[in-house]
């Protein structure tokens, strides 16, 4: 596949970029040593593990100047019995006033807190059952890797052995021990809904481990036919709220085929999947409910309204003509062109000569070396020293 | 590191590749950290139909310099799927132990001193047609070397390439004389000495074979080097080895040498030549003759252009270890047992460097003609500019030149000079005759001590020696004394000296004259010049050499005085083998509104 590298640059711009990846680092290393530093918080922080698109390599780069963000789930021993969501979100008050004063804001399910390079995102959890203890605070949960940082060899596990690779080795790779070891079940855990006055479910490692297993039966496209997807979400539905995000992620999960061996093919047949599965809801006028992972009574697409859904659902059926299209185009230059129409200028341009496509090398063409040119050709000048 | 991207170059550059035929991408950039360079995997389709070492698919990975579109452009043949033997204009083709690539690097470039072509296409320099560029090449190379057409009729014929074990290396001197002398030889086979030039990494030139009379032995080498095996240190350091002719070239197809015993066996087998037999022969000699060997050389004749005749002999060597063996006497059967097991086995080759160190092969890069190279040359007086003219001569390959001057090398001296530091103290002749002849493997020049006049007395016919007589003193005195004691019909008279500043550098050029008149005719042309200088002279202040003394110095620059000397050696190089007649040119610094112009030339 041709189009391949026209890929990969195309991924490689739309990524988070390396600076950027700095800034969340440094955002979320700060505010987790300050968390496990905080006296009045000490005694009741059992773990911090980072979530979210960032962690399962599916955040795309942020348009417009926009700010990366970075969910931070702050899993506590306080007991959702005995303590109502407000309460346990107040904990977190003097400390978020002390280091982060002016520029947080409690949110409904999280303190949001903005700072000049990096938006954090805190969830707070209450207790977790006995026996995820060991598993909550372990290498596997609380690696700040993201799940594209491994190599082909190398896969992150949810099991007590696993650590991270040693990229100073020439070769990483996964040893059998950790490689067979059985992975951790964890339940889920229990986050505050403000408006809601209750406590709630959610699932953040099983997304994550979903998306492994999602990644590795798609020949590693899978996370980037969703960040392809995202941009071009973002890029041409301008006047859509919703869906975004991680509705979005979740539905590519639900609709990208198997065994994909590009990421054009996954783009274009997760499109065309997208239609024949939603057809129904669409002629309808409802929106698809899409449970979610590990906490299946939650409907991830919730939010949507039918009338978004139905717009949401006639972009895809429009653009999944040009993306069949690109992906069945027999000359790269049109391929190039096509996929330009679903993800713009951050899609490289053809540059190759088009007289020379598709033309059969002529071995007689002067370009010398190993026999006597037939034909004088310029001699450029040479420094020689 | 994960982080690390290529960068947009080398994506642009890779994208554009995807249209090509006959290539494919396998893989995307990868980082090798070792190297510190991308590598790109990629499998190549040719054209025409497969050949015995060529198949229509190979696989290249590709090593680009992270700074691409700079930098170099490798293509290695991968460890599985790559051609395994080795082709003319490419490295040497093996296994790496831990690699994802063998050893045999295509040579693709189009420099100079690669495979260089009356015309090439220039190789682009932008990011985005660099690699492709390169990647085109390389479907031409494998479409030669399929085809047999790597090299034609008239290139310059190129050994193979070889991995060398060692640091240091053999020097020999052959040209078409020696070679001639070869071919009437009726042994194949016998010794030769070698001996170790005192520097690192260690250099031996053969000194000797011992098909070789006296005469010959010692026209070998220049003083350099027969000064080292006389003096040095290492003179008792004599070592010994075996020579052995073959008919031609030892390699195997299609252009690899060959790696282990059996297969240079193998090789001469094919040329008809028992190898096991002659290396025990020759062995059981030395043992006889209490000779010990270290070395093995292999002579075969080589063309200088492919499809011409042959017309040097080449060497390769490598190093004689011979497998112990227990409960032997050290006798006949011992050795025969040696030999066989060493040739049958699968013993590695030592294969030493080797370089033929003859006039002909290191002034390839530049030299005069080669009556010029012969000549004998005089220099009277050692200073800065006689030191600036030899250095021309010298580089140029001439090898006999002689240097006249009695005074020594003063630190104050090195601001001008061809000498260093090392010299401070030393007659200056002595130490510009050391220095020439450290320049190449075959100079032999000579000095003497004294000025010109007492070098005359003790030896009153001692400028007939010399084709060319240079005086480099800038003083009347010598003048004089050439126009009484020069006499010879031959000889080429050339007198250089600057003016004030080295403003002006005067050249006064005479061919077979009369020269009893010389001083008259030199004076009369060059006094107007002099007597500017002396306007000027006056006018400034003098300067003097140091805190101590008081003493008067001519000041010049040795960038004015190798500049002025360079453009004087075009004239002098002229007039020695295009006498025209005696005159004086002044080579004068031009300026104008106090900026340089150039220089202008000026004939009297």
């Amino acid at each position: 596949m041709k189009i391949n590298s026209y890929f990969s640059d195309f991924l490689s711009d739309i990524r988070l970029t390396s600076s950027q990846k700095e800034d969340l680092k440094r955002g979320h290393e700060t505010l987790r040593r300050r968390l496990n530093e905080y006296d009045d918080l000490k005694s009741i922080i059992v773990s911090t593990f980072l979530q979210g698109s960032y962690r399962r390599a599916t955040a795309v780069r942020p348009l417009n100047g926009k700010r990366a963000d970075v969910d931070i789930i702050v899993v506590t021993n306080l007991d959702r019995y005995n303590l109502t969501p407000q309460e346990a979100i107040n904990k977190f008050i003097p400390f978020c006033d002390k280091y982060y004063k002016g520029k947080y804001k409690l949110q409904g399910r999280s303190i949001g807190i903005e700072l000049s390079y990096v938006d954090l995102d805190i969830v707070v959890t209450a207790a977790p059952s006995e026996v995820d203890l060991a598993a909550l605070k372990s290498r596997s949960v609380t690696t700040d890797l993201m799940l594209e940082d491994f190599g082909g060899n190398y896969e992150w596990r949810l099991s007590k052995g696993w650590s991270e690779p040693d990229f100073h080795k020439g070769y990483v790779y996964l040893s059998e021990s950790v490689r067979s070891e059985p992975e951790w079940k964890i339940n889920p855990l229990w986050i505050p809904d403000r408006d809601a006055e209750e406590w709630v479910e959610t699932h953040p490692l099983e997304q994550i481990r979903w998306t492994r297993d999602k990644n590795k039966n798609t020949n590693g496209h899978y996370v980037n036919v969703v960040k392809a997807l995202k941009w071009w979400r973002t890029l041409k539905l301008t006047n859509l709220k919703y869906p975004k995000g991680y509705p979005i992620e979740h539905m590519i999960g639900d609709c990208c085929p198997d065994n994909i061996t590009s990421v054009a093919e996954g783009v274009c047949k997760t499109m065309e999947a997208i239609i024949a599965k939603y057809q129904i809801q669409h002629l309808l006028g409802t929106t698809p409910v899409l449970p979610d992972r590990g906490v299946p009574t939650h409907n991830v697409w919730k939010r949507v309204s039918p009338d978004d859904f139905a717009e949401f659902y006639e972009s895809v059926q429009e653009y999944s003509k040009i993306a069949r299209e690109a992906f069945e185009a027999d000359k790269l230059k049109t391929q190039v062109t096509k996929w330009r129409e679903l993800f713009g200028e951050k899609f490289p341009p053809y540059e190759g000569n088009e007289e020379e496509e598709s033309k059969s090398r002529n071995l007689t063409a002067p370009l010398g070396g190993f026999t006597p040119r037939k034909e004088s050709s310029d001699v450029t000048p040479k420094r020689f020293a | 590191m994960p982080d690390r991207e290529p960068t947009k170059e080398l994506r642009s550059a890779r994208r554009l590749l995807e249209d090509m035929p006959g290539y494919e991408r396998l893989g995307d950039f990868y980082w090798e950290e070792r190297l510190e360079k991308w590598v790109l995997h990629i499998r190549m389709t040719i054209d025409v139909p497969e050949s015995e070492y060529i198949p229509t698919v190979t696989e290249w990975r590709v090593i680009i310099d992270p700074q691409y579109p700079l930098g170099q452009i490798c293509f290695m043949p991968d460890e599985n799927k790559g051609i395994k033997h080795t082709f003319q204009h490419q490295n040497n083709n093996r296994l790496l132990n831990n690699s994802k690539w063998r050893s045999g690097k295509i040579c693709l470039d189009t420099g100079q001193g690669t495979w260089g072509r009356k015309k090439y296409s220039p190789e682009p320099v932008d990011a985005i047609n660099r690699l492709k560029w390169h990647v085109e090449r390389c479907l031409i190379w494998l479409e030669a070397a399929a085809t047999d057409t790597l090299i034609e009729n008239g290139d310059p014929f190129e050994l193979p390439d070889f991995p060398t074990s060692t640091d240091y290396r053999i020097a020999f001197n052959e040209d078409n004389d020696s070679f001639v002398r070869w071919q009437s030889e009726q042994r194949s086979s016998g010794f030769f000495n070698y001996n170790p030039l005192d520097q690192q990494p260690e250099t031996y030139p053969i000194s000797r074979f011992d098909i070789f009379s006296e005469e010959v032995a010692a026209k070998v080498w220049g003083s350099y080097i027969n000064d080292r095996n006389k003096y040095s240190k290492n003179r008792n350091k004599e070592k010994a080895g075996l020579w052995l002719m073959l008919k031609r070239i030892p390699v195997m197809k299609p252009w690899q040498i060959p790696y282990t015993f059996k297969e240079l066996d193998a090789v001469c087998q094919a040329q008809g030549i028992n190898l096991l037999q002659i290396l025990l022969k020759t062995y059981s000699r030395s043992k006889r003759e209490k000779i010990k060997l270290d070395l093995v050389a292999l002579g075969f004749p080589v063309p200088v252009r492919i499809g011409s005749p042959e017309e040097l002999i080449h060497w390769f060597a490598f190093k004689l270890i011979l497998p112990k063996l227990n409960g032997f006497r050290d006798n006949e059967v011992l050795w025969k047992q040696q030999f066989t097991e060493l040739i049958s086995g699968t013993a590695k080759i030592q294969w030493i460097k080797t370089e033929n160190w003859n006039s002909m092969q290191l002034t390839n890069r530049g030299r005069i003609s080669e009556d010029l190279t012969n000549s004998r040359i005089l220099f009277i007086g050692a200073g800065a500019l006689g030191a600036t003219f030899a250095e021309l001569f010298g580089r140029l390959g001439c090898s006999n030149l002689t240097f006249v001057d009695y005074d020594k090398v003063h630190a104050g001296n090195l601001s001008r000079h061809t000498l260093t530091l090392n010299d401070v103290g030393k007659n200056k002749a002595e130490a510009l005759s050391t220095h020439i002849n450290s320049v190449f493997p075959f100079h032999r020049c000579t000095f003497r001590k004294n000025g010109l006049e007492d070098t005359l007395s003790k030896e009153a016919a001692f400028l007939d020696g010399f084709d060319v007589v240079i005086d480099a003193t800038g003083e009347d005195d010598v003048i004089q004394l050439l126009s009484n004691h020069l006499s010879s019909k031959s000889t080429h008279f050339i007198s250089v000296s600057t003016g004030y500043n080295a403003d002006r550098l005067y050249c006064y050029l005479a061919t077979n004259s009369k020269f009893a008149n010389l001083k008259n005719s030199f004076k009369e042309r060059i006094d107007p010049f002099l007597q500017q200088d002396i306007t000027i002279m006056q006018k400034t202040s003098e300067i003097i050499e140091g805190i101590g003394c008081w003493h008067p110095l001519f000041p010049a620059r040795i960038d004015d005085i190798q500049m002025l000397a360079g453009a004087a050696f075009k004239i002098i190089e002229q007039q020695l083998s295009r006498p025209k007649e005696e005159r004086l040119v002044v080579i004068e610094k031009q300026y104008a509104d106090g900026e340089f112009t150039g220089v202008m030339i000026k004939n009297i």
